[in-house]
């Protein structure tokens, strides 16, 4: 549990980490940049995370190196689903619901979709093209959106304009 | 009336309590059986007291035990307590040998729960060996640990370490707290009940009349700090700060202590502070009983500022009270209170009697400034620290035990 309250500057932890606790910045901006979702399976993505970090070292003069009680701290994680029994089946019901979608849903829907979808898509997109491309303007739209730099709660906002908007047009 | 459940509901929404059924629908009919060394005072005791009628209604078989020692037992765990937490305190074989047969003597009258329960949570390291003492145990055991284990006296943790190592599992408040282990670390912080006593909304005029008993003015700003009378919370310190504040602006501060049955230190610390107090009207040491909530959650209403100015802190959940009542709180800069006061947002981080003094100046110079942290506060307890969280996380790691290294677990709802 990270609660983060300043603008996301860096979106991932080994960034925040060279940036707050190594003081490096040259190493944080190039670990903040990393997409997770372009790399093809998490090996590439670990070996993209070392390449980084073994360039540094190489034209380091010294080893960084952090106060004790500073260290980065590895944590394994594992996600649970959970069944909301929510089902809607017209893309236009979503107007009411996406304002009081859970964090955790925009997170599995938007973001952790990225790692599970042939293209790196998010949820709401897959499903709408089931549509016979009756929405994809609504698709693009959504597709348009950069899930980094902003936190859960500004991507619901930004979702659920994207909503409004394309079936206030549509009406 | 409504169930505990439907309580909770009003409070957190139903998503979490249907998360919660989720949750436990793989686990009916299991016993989960939890031990800690007391029943009252200590954040730990508290949480018990709602996690395990929370977990019954849910439809898991949950017990909650205590084990029971002599006075040289609890000396000697207070010792194992002080130096896990850094303090060079050598505990005598004599002392380990009462710790041994203290933790054999409760195997032996827990013997059946012990050996009958599916998962068995041991709080902290007074009942740490009863694992060695129960060989014929079916379920998981996982070691809670609640302190900060960051910097320990090493012969103690050493010691400690031949029992914790043999469990199935430890939870730890947070990733900076760990020892390592080879057995699998989990991370889950602690949590406060919004429904219980020390935390429920309470009538405006329940507060003034607690306050007008202590003799506590309305007229000039009320800082106070809630914790044992414990050398690691600083209560000296916090006197310090008080007079440096006093120098400017009218202030009145309350140290309220209350006893917890295993903690035979606090009255000599309370000795000390009630010297260096001296007879100054306008700070009140308050020595509440381990069952005065209701006095408690008054005091922390009617504060303007909390402090938990620890020097080490396990997690400090009077942190957590203070930022659920919309109160700033003022915290030293350790263990679990860097994670719960967010510098700026909900409150300030210190280091020092003069850091806790700069900061509560600042605040009351801009009453805007700590409303607003006030409204934060809540807010952030509410998204991350309540009881509701920590059941669903312990609930999870049972859940995670039973599924396997899985990535992911998906949940059904309940048919």
């Amino acid at each position: 549990m990270h609660p983060h309250f300043d603008d996301p500057e860096f979106q991932n932890d080994f960034a925040v980490w060279a940036s707050r606790y190594l003081h490096d910045p040259k190493i944080s901006e190039q670990l903040a940049i990393i997409d997770p979702n372009i790399f093809n399976d998490i090996e590439d993505l670990r070996n993209e995370i070392i390449e980084i970090v073994e360039e540094r070292l190489s034209e380091s003069e010294y080893v960084p190196w952090v106060k004790h009680g500073h260290e980065f701290h590895f944590i394994r994680s594992q996600i649970v689903i959970f069944d909301t029994g929510v089902v809607y089946t017209d893309p236009k019901d979503l107007l009411d619901v996406i304002p009081k979608m859970s964090l955790g849903s925009i997170f599995f829907h938007f973001i952790d979709s990225r790692r599970r979808t042939v293209g790196h898509r998010n949820d709401f997109s897959l499903w709408l093209a089931g549509f016979n491309g009756k929405h994809q303007g609504l698709i693009e739209s959504l597709d348009n959106i950069d899930p980094s730099f902003t936190t859960l709660n500004e991507l619901r906002q930004e979702i659920d304009k994207v909503f409004k908007n394309y079936f206030k047009v549509n009406v | 009336m409504e169930s505990l459940l439907e309580q909770y509901a009003n409070v957190v929404g139903n998503e979490v309590i249907d998360h919660l059924r989720q949750l436990t629908n793989p686990l009916k009919g299991m016993k989960i059986l939890h031990i800690n060394s007391t029943k009252e005072g200590g954040g730990v005791a508290e949480i018990l007291n709602r996690l395990i009628p929370l977990k019954k209604e849910l439809g898991i078989d949950a017990e909650w035990e205590i084990i029971k020692g002599e006075k040289d037992f609890y000396q000697c765990t207070k010792k194992m307590h002080n130096s896990l937490q850094g303090n060079r305190d050598d505990i005598s074989p004599s002392l380990l040998s009462v710790y041994e047969k203290t933790n054999q003597q409760n195997c032996d009258r827990l013997r059946d729960k012990l050996r009958e329960a599916d998962i068995v949570f041991i709080h902290d390291p007074q009942p740490a060996a009863l694992l060695r003492s129960c060989k014929e145990r079916k379920g998981k055991w996982l070691w809670r640990c609640h302190i900060d284990v960051s910097h320990p006296y090493r012969p103690v943790w050493k010691y400690l370490r031949q029992y914790i190592k043999d469990y199935d599992a430890s939870i730890w408040s947070l990733s900076g707290f760990v020892q390592q282990l080879a057995h699998p670390q989990y991370l889950i912080p602690p949590s406060i009940d919004p429904l219980s006593e020390k935390n429920i909304d309470l009538p405006k005029k329940e507060i003034s009349d607690f306050l007008n008993s202590w003799g506590i003015r309305k007229d000039i700003p009320l800082l106070t700090q809630v914790s044992r009378f414990d050398r690691f919370k600083d209560p000296v310190g916090v006197i310090q700060s008080y007079r440096l504040i006093k120098d400017y602006v009218p202030v009145q501060l309350v140290l309220a202590g209350g006893g917890a049955s295993d903690d035979p230190e606090g009255q000599e610390v309370l000795g000390e502070v009630k010297a260096f107090a001296g007879k100054d009207p306008d700070i009140h040491i308050l020595e509440l009983p381990p069952d005065a909530h209701r006095q408690i959650n008054a005091l922390q209403r009617g504060s303007d500022i909390i402090i938990q100015k620890s020097l080490k802190e396990g997690f400090g959940l009077t942190v957590t009270e203070g930022l659920w009542k919309g109160k700033p709180v003022i915290g030293g800069n350790t263990g679990g209170i860097k994670l719960q006061v967010i510098d700026h947002y909900c409150g300030f981080r210190v280091s020092t009697p003069e850091g806790a003094a700069m900061r509560i100046r600042y605040l009351m110079k801009h009453p805007g400034t700590m409303k607003r942290m006030g409204k934060n506060a809540r807010q952030f307890v509410l998204d991350n620290y309540l009881i509701t969280r920590q059941l669903r996380e312990y609930l999870t790691l049972v859940v995670g035990l039973l599924f396997g290294s899985k990535e992911k677990i998906e949940l059904k709802l309940p048919v």
